[in-house]
């Protein structure tokens, strides 16, 4: 059980590699931003009816290990990924910042999101809640689980998911 | 009105330039951008096809629901406690609200909350607040769920909101065969699986049909799934665009503008204990064939199923710009699961909102949307390759052409 004031640091970190995070995403730098990830780690966005399915036994939205985020990250810099060539200008908020558990070096957080994405004219929003589990890796953290829970039923108002939300 | 006149026929012909020997297929950009021709889709394509809903397997129980809009239309999808399934229009036959708000779920009776008009899982009226009210001609009976006309082939339901088209088996033509080919391979039967990628794109519904069915773009479209995804996550080689399907069968239209295309599978080699089963239960070529080749098949007017990626994909206009996408995994019922997650992924990493192609896709075909609304009308789309072929490819147009010709002629003629 942590006192106040270390639960009140402890979310102040993780707000702080958050933001950081966003920072990377936001300016294209998704070397950078797959280097944050551990060996195991997983990048998910489950189906938007039920975020509790089996990536096993249902289709996600996205569901990558370590060679599908660090490939996505390539292909995104790269020139082909003509969905993002030229690429959309974004801007992350994030807030809502809420440690919601300790498991030994681990740390289970949830933020809440919106996403603006603007490309050739048009402006297009993603909002919902982000679930990380982190590990403490040197002064910081590195990611072992982020999900993405978009608070939406559909895309059908966005049409794709181009960028990394 | 819509009536047939030779005038029609001869104003959408004019849509299209065809020259046969000189291996010329173009049309006007016009197809793609024309609120009229839009209203014209509606009235003698979408209200007159059998068109794709959903499967057997998503209602499996009875009561078990679904609520879809097809074709423009809500419908309930539901199976009886007697083990039927039905649809009806998603109205109260009171006022035409709509009864059932839930995408999924199982139930006994549907309540409108408008009066609480009640129905049962059959689609009866069961419950009318204060009958007493309502003249000796008002029957309660009469005033079930209205019923739309239903039939399903091998576990596919299809909806048709015409009493006068044709019956389903004569609908699928030739396409009935490439899907017994394709469901054939599923031996303990197939079912749809829970996740389906809801999406859109602002660009005609039309455009969706052909670059489903489209191979000479993955080299290009694609690069990045071909050249980084393949390899470097995969460990496969990239097939070499000009020998990739060599020896695959011919793209072909297969009646009432259905159309398919087989190509090389990109990997895995079938066991020889399975190709032996196969090649006795279905003959050798056809075996050979299921194993050694994949199919993408189009069913005019909106479905597609990329057998290599599972995914029934369905399409329908908002707008001529304007179009919702949604892709439903159909997988083997019996699988293992080993293969499933590979299944899983090779389904994912190439398609949906989120997916290594799906995005490009839709990138290419929202540009193409922004200049065909600008263009010259007679500043012709082609639609040539390997028309003077004897045996055109896979990556040829033949059965993109297949689709426009059915698309020429149900949209050149009167009502049915």
């Amino acid at each position: 059980m942590l006192s106040v004031a270390d639960t009140v640091l402890l979310r102040r970190e993780i707000e702080t590699f958050l933001y950081e995070e966003a920072e990377l995403l936001d300016s294209w730098r998704l070397t950078e931003w797959a280097e944050l990830f551990t060996e195991d780690a997983i990048s998910r966005a489950p189906a938007l009816d039920d975020a509790a399915r089996d990536p096993d036994n249902s289709i996600f939205l996205v569901n990558d290990d370590l060679p599908r985020i660090k490939s996505r990250a390539r292909q995104l810099l790269g020139d082909t990924a003509w969905a993002e060539n030229p690429r959309s200008q974004t801007r992350r908020l994030i807030t809502n910042v809420r440690v919601t558990a300790i498991e030994g070096d681990a740390v289970r957080a949830t933020a809440n999101f919106l996403v603006q994405r603007c490309r050739m004219e048009r402006i297009i929003t993603y909002v919902g809640q982000y679930r990380y589990k982190l590990v403490r890796h040197q002064a910081s953290f590195k990611i072992a689980e982020r999900i993405v829970l978009l608070a939406q039923d559909t895309l059908r108002s966005q049409g794709v998911m181009s960028i990394i939300v | 009105m819509d009536t047939h006149s030779p005038h029609r026929r001869n104003s959408v012909d004019a849509l299209f330039a065809e020259d046969e020997a000189a291996g010329i297929f173009r049309f006007s950009p016009k197809v793609y951008s024309d609120p009229a021709l839009l209203r014209d889709e509606q009235q003698r394509i979408f209200d007159r096809s059998w068109l794709y809903t959903a499967h057997e397997s998503e209602v499996p129980n009875a009561g078990d629901f679904l609520t879809r809009r097809v074709g423009g239309r809500p419908l309930l999808i539901v199976r009886g406690a007697d083990g039927k399934i039905r649809l009806f229009h998603n109205s109260c036959r009171h006022r035409g609200a709509m009864v059932c708000r839930e995408r999924s779920g199982t139930a006994k009776n549907f309540q409108c909350f408008y009066h609480y008009w009640t129905y049962d899982n059959a689609g009866r009226l069961i419950g009318v607040p204060g009958q007493d009210s309502y003249g000796p001609g008002f029957a309660q009976s009469d005033m079930g769920l209205y019923a739309a006309r239903t039939d399903s082939y091998r576990g596919w339901i299809f909806v048709c909101f015409s009493r006068e088209s044709m019956g389903l088996v004569d609908y699928l033509a030739g396409a009935r065969d490439l899907l017994d080919m394709i469901l054939d391979q599923d031996e303990g039967g197939s079912a749809v699986l829970p996740g389906a990628h809801e999406y859109s794109m602002r660009a005609n519904w039309k455009m969706l049909m052909e670059n489903t069915v489209d191979i000479y773009h993955l080299n290009s479209t694609h690069s990045r799934f071909m050249y980084d995804y393949l390899p470097h996550v995969l460990g496969l080689t990239p097939p070499d665009p000009r020998t990739a399907n060599d020896g695959a069968m011919s793209p072909k239209g297969l009646g009432n503008g259905h159309a398919m295309i087989e190509y090389k599978k990109f990997s895995g080699v079938a066991d020889e204990a399975k190709r032996k089963a196969w090649q006795a239960k279905f003959g050798e070529d056809r075996a050979n064939r299921m194993l050694d080749y994949t199919r993408t098949l189009l069913l005019f007017p909106n479905t597609l199923f990329i057998e290599q990626r599972r995914v029934i994909r369905t399409c329908f206009p908002l707008a001529p710009d304007h179009t919702e996408v949604t892709g439903y995994p159909l997988m083997p019922v019996v699988d293992d699961p080993a293969v499933r997650k590979q299944r899983l992924d090779i389904y994912l990493s190439f398609l949906g909102p989120a997916g290594f192609a799906t995005p490009d896709d839709n990138e290419v075909m929202e540009l193409i949307q922004k200049n065909c609304a600008t263009l010259p009308d007679d500043a012709m789309i082609d639609c040539s390759r390997g028309m003077t072929s004897p045996a055109p490819k896979p990556q040829d147009e033949a059965q993109m052409r297949a689709f426009w010709r059915q698309w020429r002629e149900v949209i050149g003629q009167g009502p049915a």
